[in-house]
């Protein structure tokens, strides 16, 4: 995990190198446009950084996935559970969030999905268990959406293994179809996230 | 006044007739001239023996230089009441002989007008104060109410605008099976330009192609008094032109719908449906502040291909939207045909229509398969996940290992109404209105966010139930869908 602290005091954290290179560009870049510049300290590549605009689209995700605990160790016929959670760093409105884990179905075996009460509505395809896929959708009906900072428990998955070995469940990310998606109230847009993965073992 | 026997106005015929102008719209330099033809409509093909059309117009602008009697239809009339210091005109028409027209369209006569100074004025005709005798054998004549016209409007001070207004046919292409009518929308680009009027010249393969009718988009156009007929003047011949008015204050103007053009194929081959770009093909804006007319840039031709439907399959299909019991707005599907282990085929903006049960139909000509081959039908709504077919009459899910339907050559009239088509895979507004096969929280969200809209555009996205406002009963139908069956069948 690498950081990149500007003056500001402002953290951002990037877990693909890539997306280093891109922050850098994209803060050369801002520097035609902004007024008020501030030198930042050199990037990873050497460039000499300037502080972009605020008002300028977030390259980093809005919003975090993450298991807990973020490794589960099975004992043989055992079963253990674990929470999925959502984390923001501001307070974002939602109309939805649909959850699409992945898993390998001859491994372990999803045994219950205890989906949380933060939302008006969810909705759990247990059908999509045989697909190797825990599908969860949570939507909000309220006409402002929910507000949602800090870290939340989405839900609880209980599972069991099938056999001996190593497997991991991963959050889906696919560009349509079946997929993850996190959706801002108002825009109906989707919010950008990063996801974790849990090691099953 | 000469009449050619007593009016019977107790006995006044329950009949009507109508008075039309032609051409209806017009835009002159200061000065000029042109004539109006006066045009009794008379449906019922009475016999007319005498008629007093009373009109109104702006004086200021237009001055009625004559009216010319059509002496082969009347025997006599007055004209020298044309009005034009009071701007109420009068022109009488009488035969007194027994030799009477009783055709559909009589030609009353020629009314010159005379442009006096810019502005537009309405040439309008006073339906109660005009008056049509018919003959009544063995009794006296009969008065006809003037039930129907068409009134005019001239724009004086007009110019022909550098400016061109680019007209497209869409769909551009389609196979359709021979005697099989469809639907080709007539899409406007004009820019800034104001459009009051339009006269479009089409020209057809007349030898595989019909025009069966004109229909101008009434959100456009007004388009009272013209019959089908009127709007498809010389239809045959490979010619066609049509009008289309707008007598209001309320203007077209930017990228709009003309209206749609009702199409058959008469023989199989493939016929070209080109846009006229000749000084007969103009749109005019009837602004009185800026009359211009604008000449017209065929932005896209047709070009449409039919086929016997002894060969060739088609496929007539009946569907069901989930939460529609009753008719409907008409509606665009895809329709997906995959051979097994073979071929597939992208059919799409299938134009259907609801009956009053809210059953949709639709055909499409499967051009590309032949008699005998299985098939599985897949069908995509425009706000619905695609639903698998696999028998005529279907009740329950296909396996993903189905047979198929059997092609026969000709007509194939398949029954998938008994299932519905799942409601909630909207077209994305963020994504290029795309729909992405999948019902999920973005779609909640493009519902939500419209609940209580009624103008087109949140309906085009989020009416799942086309009742005319997007509320909580859309969203009900998204819900049921994301308990069930979430993505495309395919």
């Amino acid at each position: 995990m690498e950081k990149i602290e500007p003056k500001t005091g402002f953290i951002v954290e990037v877990s693909k190198p890539w997306l280093v290179s891109l922050l850098c560009l994209l803060v050369i870049f801002g520097t035609v446009a902004v007024t008020g510049i501030m030198d930042l300290p050199a990037g990873p590549g050497g460039d000499t950084a300037k502080k972009a605009d605020q008002n300028q689209p977030l390259i980093q995700p809005r919003a975090v996935f993450s298991f807990s605990p973020a490794e589960i160790i099975l004992e043989k016929a055992g079963s253990a559970s674990f929470d999925l959670n959502l984390s923001f760093e501001k307070e974002v409105f939602l109309d939805g969030v649909d959850i699409v884990l992945i898993f390998d179905s001859q491994m372990v075996e999803i045994i219950e999905v205890v989906p949380s009460e933060i939302f008006s509505f969810s909705v759990f395809r247990k059908d999509d268990l045989q697909k190797g896929r825990i599908s969860v959708t949570f939507l909000e009906e309220r006409g402002g959406g929910i507000g949602l900072s800090g870290n939340n428990e989405l839900m609880t998955v209980k599972l069991k293994a099938k056999k001996a070995g190593e497997s991991v469940i991963e959050i889906l990310e696919a560009e349509k179809g079946v997929t993850t998606v996190i959706t801002e109230n108002g825009t109906s847009r989707k919010i950008d996230f990063k996801g974790e993965s849990l090691k099953v073992k | 006044m000469p009449v050619r026997k007593q009016v019977g106005k107790k006995a006044a015929w329950a009949g009507k007739v109508g008075v039309n102008l032609s051409p209806v719209a017009l835009v002159l330099g200061v000065g000029g001239e042109e004539d109006i033809t006066i045009i009794i409509s008379n449906p019922q093909k009475k016999k007319i023996s005498f008629a007093d059309i009373r009109f109104s117009f702006d004086k200021n602008i237009l001055e009625m230089k004559s009216f010319a009697i059509n002496m082969s239809v009347f025997s006599g009339g007055e004209t020298d009441k044309l009005g034009n210091d009071t701007g109420s005109g009068q022109i009488v028409v009488y035969n007194t002989t027994q030799n009477l027209t009783d055709s559909e369209m009589i030609t009353v006569g020629v009314l010159k007008i005379k442009a006096k100074s810019a502005g537009a004025s309405n040439l309008a005709i006073i339906k109660d104060q005009s008056q049509v005798v018919i003959e009544n054998p063995g009794s006296d004549d009969l008065e006809v109410m003037v039930a129907s016209s068409q009134d005019g409007r001239y724009v004086v001070g007009g110019e022909i605008s550098p400016g061109k207004v680019v007209v497209k046919l869409d769909p551009p292409t389609a196979g359709k099976g021979v005697n099989q009518e469809f639907d080709v929308e007539l899409k406007v680009e004009s820019g800034s330009f104001k459009i009051g009027f339009m006269q479009l010249v089409l020209n057809f393969d007349s030898d595989k192609l019909q025009i069966v009718k004109f229909i101008p988009n009434p959100g456009v156009f007004s388009a009272d008094g013209f019959s089908d007929e009127d709007q498809i003047l010389a239809a045959a011949g490979g010619v066609a032109k049509l009008f289309a008015l707008n007598l209001g204050d309320n203007l077209a103007a930017g990228n709009f719908t003309a209206g749609k053009i009702k199409l058959k194929g008469t023989a199989a081959g493939t016929a070209s449906l080109d846009i006229g770009v000749n000084q007969d093909s103009y749109f005019a804006g009837l602004e009185a502040t800026e009359p211009k007319m604008f000449y017209i840039e065929a932005g896209q031709n047709g070009s449409y291909t039919f086929t016997t439907s002894r060969t060739v399959p088609v496929l007539n299909f009946k569907i069901k939207f989930q939460g529609i019991d009753t008719k409907r707005a008409d509606q665009k599907v895809a329709v997906i045909v995959k051979k097994a282990a073979g071929i597939t085929k992208t059919y799409t903006d299938i134009p259907v229509s609801a009956d009053s049960s809210g059953v949709y139909l639709g055909s499409v000509v499967l051009a590309d398969f032949t008699a005998g081959d299985k098939v599985n039908v897949f069908i995509k709504g425009p706000k619905h996940l695609a639903k698998k077919f696999c028998q005529n009459n279907q009740t329950g899910r296909c396996g993903e290992d189905s047979a198929g339907i059997a092609l026969s050559a000709g007509e194939n009239n398949l029954d998938f109404s008994k299932l519905v088509l799942e409601a909630g895979d909207l077209p994305n507004p963020n994504e290029d209105n795309q729909q992405d096969g999948v019902v999920n929280s973005v779609d909640f969200s493009l519902i939500e966010s419209r609940v209580g809209k009624v103008d087109s555009a949140s309906l085009s996205v989020a009416d799942l139930n086309l009742d005319g406002i997007v509320n909580w009963g859309d969203a009900g139908l998204l819900l049921n869908t994301l308990g069930t069956k979430y993505e495309d069948e395919y």
